[in-house]
């Protein structure tokens, strides 16, 4: 009986213990901590934190972007076609034979096309100049390539490159020209294609295949949704049945001119194709702090990450040249550190090191902007800090500034340089120091 | 109800007291505890604390921690835990609290010696401060969120004997060593809205763990059936905080003074006991090795004490206890001198006993005091409960 007495005594004591649970008491007098840790803040200038600035350009194609764009000196300078490809036409039609009592129908393959029209859908939201705005659509006489092709370049691959013969994708055959209103409960117009033109455009060898849409009017910059081929076909079998098909557009692109103005040593970020800025970062392992930030007497102050309670780089930004390619709603920007800084063009980048894209107002990037812009950037800066414990990948120095997704849209984001003065890039590091935490 | 029922419904009374008369979510014991290296823990069980007593030159053989001739007369094996819940009532009205097991001791006699080992506590670290502030960085203020927390304590286990060398006078004897860690640690929050949406907590911390080697040496004499004297002095050597778990921080090295302290009971009348006791440090050497030398000196405890034993419930002994008790404590606060004073209260259940002899008994103390020091006052209710249970 003792040791049952002896149990319960043990499990009661184990039960109190298991039950309670200890909450620290707790003062808001700060005057009772005993250390006094600082934060202070240290800004960069970009040759303190950077090697050099590199901008690259060719990533990715105006043909993945959703739409398309025509424009005709659009802010004084911007010109726009778009190309559009169709696709394969139907192999065969069901038609009902002649003299057949039935409703049953049979394949003919061997339809011949008589007549089409070419429908071209506007984003009614995303429309800028005086209506009423004349469009021409012309078949397209030289072989292109959808994902390479600009103002000059009809096909740019490696390897291939062949300017048009006129730049802006001419010349082309006059298909017509037809006349929208700009309102929004009409969000089309037609051009009217001959049985001969569509049935070339039936032969999806040839690599010419496609139509030019181009606005007229100076000042107009419209953009187009979707662009459809409707066409009708006479029956072989059946000579008195006309059927009408309709394809939507299996390619289509946007050609611009002029091309972005070489940048002097700033950010160009964005654009189709898109633009990157990589800043290959080479931080310091202490800086010299003055009165500001360290008291009455200068002093080192040395990055360690777990000092870092927050950095961000700093830009201005720049007026956007020509002034048609300007942003015209909000970008976002993200940066991305790049994988294989030895291969920068070509290394795929790493994961973004901000929480989301930094969304900047098109606004800034006008005349006169010149406006501070801050890319949180605290993490990645903690890593660079960081020494590389064994096994674990090194975090790579160079970081890419790129939008959101490429393309983001035609237009690109642009920010002042090293070497720009006032404007100069500068790195923004607040760090919390101490002491150390020492006994008492 | 027999002995033996009511032997077995003791424990759970004892969970069903201890929880239902405190708080489930027991909190810190004081924000003294920032002061120096803590706020003392003395490691007296029940009977003691109900009594008022230094822990000391109580009538009896007992397993106290600081008395190592109280032991010499214990027959049996005996294995004695004390559990202490508490709440501080602050003077901004916020309640705190703890609860933890100050003593936890084994004894086993052979050949007329007592040997025992036990765990006690010896200072308490647990506080922490949470302020909200704005810094000025570059001239811009900006919100932080400051928390300054310390957690842990230092203990001691320790290795004793006792022997009575005749039927008046005991001796005991204890080495021993420091143990238990410390953390401290830092974390302030800026807030993102004045500064940036990445922003990341600034966090530091500090781990130490405790060393040092301890001995104590204690004599109990009963000069008549009546009055019993006690003395004890614990030595301790430097107690050495070194850093561990990876942190940077410095390692520390502090005296700890020689703690004296002598009591003892004289029985006034049949089953009525006073008991008394007094205890004495200096930890002035402590002082100098403390940053900003915060210690009083001398730091005193003295206190006083009635026991009624002839209390009885269904023929089982129910000694009733009545103490009161002043305690220096030995760091500054704010650069003012602290002082406990307490009064206190308690009974004592013996659940088995055979020949006299209690096998299984019950010991609960309540302590309800006061302290100050700077700008913190607390009061505090402390319950003390003692479990010791003998046999072969």
């Amino acid at each position: 009986m003792t040791k049952r007495v002896l149990g319960l005594w043990v499990l009661s004591v184990l039960f109190l213990a298991g039950s309670c649970t200890d909450i620290t008491p707790t003062s808001d007098d700060a005057g009772l901590i005993p250390i006094d840790p600082r934060t202070i803040e240290i800004r960069l200038p970009f040759h303190a934190f950077a090697d050099s600035l590199q901008l690259l350009e060719g990533y990715s194609s105006p043909a993945l972007l959703p739409g398309a764009l025509v424009a005709r000196k659009w802010r004084g300078d911007l010109d726009a076609n778009t190309l559009v490809r169709f696709g394969h036409p139907n192999d065969r039609i069901f038609v009902i034979p002649p003299g057949s009592t039935t409703q049953v129908t049979v394949a003919d393959a061997a339809y011949r096309p008589i007549r089409g029209r070419v429908i071209v859908f506007f984003d009614s939201i995303e429309v800028s100049g005086t209506p009423t705005f004349e469009f021409k659509a012309g078949a397209v006489q030289t072989p292109w390539h959808v994902r390479s092709t600009s103002w000059d370049s009809a096909i740019d691959t490696l390897g291939n490159q062949s300017p048009w013969p006129e730049p802006g994708a001419g010349p082309v055959t006059p298909l017509g020209v037809a006349r929208w209103d700009g309102l929004a409960e009409s969000d089309s117009i037609f051009f009217p294609v001959d049985s001969l033109t569509i049935s070339r455009w039936f032969d999806q060898t040839r690599p010419e295949n496609g139509v030019r849409i181009s606005v007229t009017q100076d000042g107009a910059r419209v953009r187009i949704r979707e662009a459809a081929l409707v066409y009708s076909v006479r029956s072989s079998i059946n000579p008195d049945t006309v059927v009408e098909i309709s394809a939507l557009s299996r390619e289509m692109t946007e050609i611009y001119s002029p091309r972005a103005v070489p940048l002097d040593g700033g950010f160009r970020i964005g654009g189709a194709p898109a633009h990157r800025a990589v800043i290959h970062f080479r931080l310091p392992e202490s800086v010299e702090g003055d009165a500001s930030v360290c008291g009455s007497v200068p002093c080192t102050v040395e990055f360690r990450p777990d000092r870092v309670v927050y950095a961000g780089l700093l830009l201005y930004t720049q007026r956007s040249a020509p002034l048609g390619l300007q942003p015209l709603d909000t970008i976002g920007i993200d940066m991305r550190p790049v994988l294989s800084p030895d291969r920068v063009r070509r290394s795929p980048l790493g994961r973004t090191v901000q929480d989301r894209p930094t969304f900047i107002d098109p606004d800034l990037f006008g005349d006169g902007s010149d406006t501070l812009v801050e890319f949180p950037m605290t993490r990645y800066v903690r890593d660079l800090m960081r020494e590389i414990a064994p096994g674990d990948d090194p975090v790579s120095p160079a970081l890419a500034l790129v939008t959101g997704f490429e393309p983001w849209f035609l237009e690109r984001a642009t920010f002042w340089g090293p070497g720009s003065g006032k404007y100069e890039p500068v790195l923004r590091i607040v760090l919390t120091i101490t002491d150390g935490l020492a006994l008492p | 109800m027999s002995g033996v029922r009511f032997a077995v419904l003791a424990p759970l009374a004892v969970a069903f007291f201890a929880l239902v008369g405190h708080p489930r979510a027991m909190e810190g014991q004081s924000l003294l505890a920032g002061a120096g290296l803590g706020v003392p823990a003395e490691p007296l069980e029940a009977r003691s604390r109900a009594m008022g007593g230094a822990g000391i030159g109580l009538s009896g053989w007992h397993l106290l921690a600081a008395d190592p001739a109280a032991a010499a007369g214990l027959a049996l094996p005996s294995v004695t835990a004390t559990y202490q819940p508490a709440r501080v009532t602050l003077s901004d009205g916020r309640s705190a609290g703890y609860a933890r097991f100050p003593v936890l001791a084994a004894l086993h006699p052979y050949g007329g010696n007592a040997f025992w080992v036990q765990f006690s506590s010896f200072l308490d670290q647990e506080w922490e401060v949470r302020s909200s502030r704005i810094l000025i960085v570059s001239g811009v203020g900006v919100r932080a969120n400051d928390l300054y927390r310390s957690i842990g304590g230092i203990g001691q286990v320790r290795l004793g004997w006792a022997r009575q060398l005749s039927e008046s006078l005991a001796v005991g004897l204890s080495v021993g060593s420091y143990v238990g860690t410390m953390e401290r640690s830092f974390i302030r929050v800026v807030e993102p809205a004045d500064l940036g949406s990445d922003v990341e907590p600034f966090v530091i911390t500090g781990r130490w763990r405790a060393s040092g080697k301890t001995a104590g040496l204690g004599i109990a004499w009963d000069p008549n059936p009546l009055v019993r004297i006690a003395g004890a002095a614990s030595w301790s050597g430097d107690l050495v905080l070194t850093p561990f778990a990876g942190t940077i921080q410095e390692k520390g090295t502090y005296a700890i003074p020689i703690d004296l302290r002598a009591g003892g009971t004289v029985t006034l009348a049949e089953g009525l006991g006073l008991a008394v006791g007094v205890s004495y440090a200096d930890w002035s050497e402590t002082g100098r090795d403390l940053l900003d030398e915060s210690t009083r000196g001398a730091a005193w405890s003295y206190g006083a004490g009635l026991e009624w034993s002839r209390v009885t419930i269904r023929g089982r002994a129910v000694p009733v206890r009545v103490g009161a008790r002043r305690v220096d404590l030995p760091f500054l606060f704010a650069g003012e001198p602290v002082s406990e004073q307490i009064v206190s209260g308690g009974i004592g259940i013996h659940f088995l006993e055979r020949e006299g002899v209690p096998l299984a008994r019950l010991e609960i103390g309540i302590e309800n005091g006061s302290r100050k020091g700077g700008a913190i006052a607390e009061d505090f209710l402390r319950t003390t409960i003692s479990i010791r249970v003998s046999g072969n």
